[in-house]
């Protein structure tokens, strides 16, 4: 993200100075409650589970000290990280492995990372209820966000949407005023926003989701996959946020849908099966289990709080990221070509 | 003047002549005035006395009637009846006078004049009076097909005399909360019974030699028994009524299997623990020696790393009723921490299935469930409760029970208005209410004690 005066007034999402700016930038959104600081906290478990060299590094103190205390609470703590109090921003970067840059006539240059900057802010739920949907405060600092990155990870909590369905009226409000921001740019083509969007769907652990997954046929296993875990092929991803969206609390989610088709290109936008913790692991079977494989365990008989139950092994919480990173160079190259 | 024994032997003489239709008036010429005394059989050969209100000597004198026509009308009766006349205010300025002129009037009576209490005399006379019908107690008689017959056995001949006793062997079963009714029936020659009187008690079952002891015309007490019988105030048809047509088979042994969820706030698991013990102690008296019970105390599973998982404790097996009793003495203020929404039913039922030995005949067994919280389920499941982690089956483990001869099933449920399906299996559809047990009708749905319509109102004539 190039940070523009507003961003520069949150010190939270202001990289350090000397760091190095990132090549591209994606903003992460969502609902209130969607599950954003959890998805981010499980990144870095993610990322080391992959062994392929990507890694998560804040770009300033305090998102360094935030990353180090969500993946501790998940992975350490096996608790789900606090609600949002108040707003809070942090950046970070992703790194992936070295790539050689050109080689000169006369020397080699050194290798260069790929870096790809994250940003997030993350109001808590009551900041983005309707009263406060004006161009002001935290919502404001959203939407200028998303101005300045062209990646975006949208969240859809299908559990939260069938309890009480509010990501439409969530959704419609940030994308209106997202579009009036960019209508004067010239890359708002056919009414349509420039971004890259990567829609996840989270929560694939969950009985409910996992289910409706099977209902539909579209869960396959990968034998290379040790835990053999449950996966929907990305191709697949996008009819099974359309069925969850159906079962909206509100009725209104099937509209989400059809409202990110009216705002993003559709070869801009990828859907994403998702799991900040994955399915349990029986440490003595070592692999899913179709019998068992609930990874929440509650917290008290009167409360509805729930814990980790066992190892976090996320599923497509780095895959999007990557995706939209990709995207987002390949784009880059192709302007540059042009 | 007469003694009193002579007094004594008139009204005996009279008393014995006493019929259903033959009466006799006692009129008592006492200080305040006359008092007369109706006497008579009942239906059952009873000599019945009833004293009627005083009738002043100013009143009988000096009223507008002429004295002695007074008094004549005063001693008049409807049908047949003896007259004895006592004096017994021999210095009263009335009485001499009165005696005269009631003489004069019915020279039949027998007139007498001795200084006594002749209400407490009446008393002892008729108590001492001979009966003059056999006396028999009420017991039922099981058929060799199980159905019931009302039957006698003796306890007193004609001629019995207060004090005597008859000892008499019987078998009481269970009866209905106003518990097992001696009756004693008269009968003559004919053989026609008339109640005589009816006391009740409640009895544990059990085999009792009983000693009725006459007390006198109308008077049986009945000694041997844990307490006094108290009088009954049901009608006879009502009694004959609550007869059963049959008597099931009776339970030779029974076994109590007894699962209480030690789970959730101290207090729940407290009444959940003195439910037990009533319903085990309900049991206990209906069968006594013929009762063995289990006792199992279970909680969640753990799904804590390195949490130790042994959700089912089998705290007593096949043991005695008060081993039973003191064992839930023991489980008072365990709990059993873990996972919240469910306990380890499913493996309770799973280890009772395994652990009863093979149903012999006439033996019942009963499982007994008392808790709240669902079972684990045996794999994933909508209610998102865990699946139970040895992946037990419920549902299997209540067919395997249901499905073994001579074996009942039930449940206490904290709230039945949310009992799942496990408790709903158990229990035909209605789980008993924690905060209301009927342990009666519980004992009989488990098969531990007769249904009320298999109640005996009487007791079975016993083997001497």
């Amino acid at each position: 993200m190039q940070p523009t005066g507003r961003v520069k007034e949150n010190p939270g999402m202001e990289p350090e100075r000397g760091a190095p700016p990132a090549e591209h930038n994606i903003a992460m959104w969502g609902p209130p409650g969607s599950g954003k600081t959890t998805f981010l906290a499980a990144l870095t478990i993610a990322m080391n589970r992959r062994q392929d060299g990507w890694k998560v590094v804040g770009a300033n103190g305090p998102s360094t000290d935030a990353l180090i205390k969500l993946t501790a609470s998940l992975a350490t703590q096996r608790r789900f990280p606090a609600a949002t109090r108040g707003t809070e921003r942090y950046r970070w970067y992703l790194i992936g492995a070295a790539r050689e840059r050109r080689r000169s006539l006369l020397r080699r240059r050194a290798p260069e990372d790929v870096r790809i900057g994250l940003d997030l802010l993350d109001p808590s739920g009551e900041l983005f209820n309707q009263e406060h949907s004006g161009y002001a405060g935290a919502h404001g600092e959203l939407i200028d966000n998303l101005v300045n990155s062209r990646g975006i990870v949208f969240l859809f909590d299908p559990v939260r949407e069938f309890e009480d369905g509010d990501a439409f009226d969530y959704l419609h409000g940030v994308l209106s005023q997202l579009a009036h921001r960019m209508l004067d740019s010239p890359e708002f083509a056919g009414g349509r926003l420039p971004h890259y969007l990567a829609v996840c769907v989270t929560k694939f652990d969950e009985i409910r989701v996992l289910e409706t997954a099977e209902k539909l046929r579209l869960v396959t296993s990968d034998v290379a996959d040790p835990l053999g875990f449950p996966k929907v092929e990305p191709e697949d991803a996008q009819e099974l946020f359309r069925t969850l969206c159906e079962v909206s609390a509100t009725g209104n989610a099937e509209m989400v849908h059809n409202t990110l088709a009216q705002y993003f290109r559709p070869e801009r936008v990828r859907y994403f099966v998702t799991s900040a913790i994955g399915f349990y692991v029986d440490p003595l079977i070592g692999a899913y289990d179709r019998d068992d494989y609930q990874n929440l365990l509650p917290e008290a008989e009167s409360s509805r709080a729930v814990r980790i139950r066992g190892t976090v092994h996320p599923i497509n919480v780095v895959e999007p990221l990557l995706w939209l990173g990709q995207s987002l160079a390949a784009d880059r190259r192709g302007r540059s070509a042009r | 003047m007469s003694e009193p024994d002579e007094v004594r032997k008139a009204a005996a003489g009279a008393v014995a002549d006493l019929t259903e239709r033959n009466a006799l008036l006692v009129a008592d010429l006492a200080a305040e005035g006359l008092v007369l005394w109706d006497l008579r059989r009942d239906a059952a050969g009873t000599p019945r006395g009833r004293s009627r209100p005083v009738l002043p000597w100013d009143e009988l004198l000096n009223g507008p009637v002429p004295p002695a026509r007074a008094l004549e009308r005063a001693v008049q009766t409807d049908g047949p009846a003896r007259l004895l006349l006592v004096n017994t205010f021999p210095d009263g300025p009335h009485n001499a006078s009165a005696l005269d002129a009631l003489r004069r009037a019915r020279p039949d009576a027998t007139a007498l004049t001795c200084d006594l209490r002749l209400g407490d005399l009446l008393a002892e006379v008729i108590a001492d009076t001979p009966l003059n019908r056999w006396y028999d107690l009420v017991t039922l008689q099981r058929n060799d097909d199980g159905r019931l017959e009302l039957a006698c056995r003796l306890l007193f001949p004609t001629g019995a005399r207060r004090g005597e006793k008859a000892p008499v062997a019987v078998e009481c079963e269970a009866a209905d909360e106003r518990g097992t009714v001696f009756a004693v029936v008269a009968s003559a020659q004919e053989r026609r019974y008339t109640l005589v009187t009816r006391r009740t008690m409640r009895v544990p079952p059990g085999r009792y030699t009983v000693t009725a002891e006459l007390g006198g015309p109308g008077r049986v007490r009945f000694r041997g028994l844990p307490a006094e019988p108290v009088p009954d105030d049901r009608t006879w048809a009502e009694l004959i009524g609550a007869i059963p047509a049959r008597l099931p088979p009776p339970v030779t042994a029974a076994h109590l299997v007894c699962a209480i969820e030690v789970s959730g706030p101290p207090e729940r698991v407290a009444e959940r623990l003195a439910r037990a013990d009533q319903t085990i102690a309900h049991a206990a008296a209906e069968l006594r020696d013929r009762l063995r019970v289990s006792l199992l105390a279970y909680g969640p599973h753990a799904f804590e790393r390195r949490a130790v998982d042994a959700p089912v404790e089998i705290r007593l097996w096949a043991g005695t009723a008060d081993e039973a009793l003191d064992e839930l003495e023991n489980l008072a203020g365990t709990t059993h921490p873990g996972y919240p929404h469910a306990a380890a039913l499913e493996c309770v039922l799973a280890e009772v299935a395994a652990r009863l030995d093979p149903p012999e005949p006439g033996a019942r067994t009963a499982v007994l469930a008392v808790g709240g919280r669902p079972a684990f389920p045996p794999r994933v499941h909508p209610s998102e409760i865990l699946p139970c982690p040895v992946r037990h089956d419920w549902a299997a483990a209540v067919d395997v029970l249901a499905d073994r001869p001579g074996t009942a099933l039930g449940a206490i449920h904290d709230r039945p208005e949310y009992a799942s399906d496990v408790w709903l299996r158990l229990s035909d559809g209605a789980p008993a209410d924690l905060a209301a047990v009927d342990v009666q009708r519980l004992g009989a749905s488990l098969g531990l004690a007769p249904a009320a319509a298999q109640r005996l109102p009487f007791p079975l004539a016993g083997s001497p």
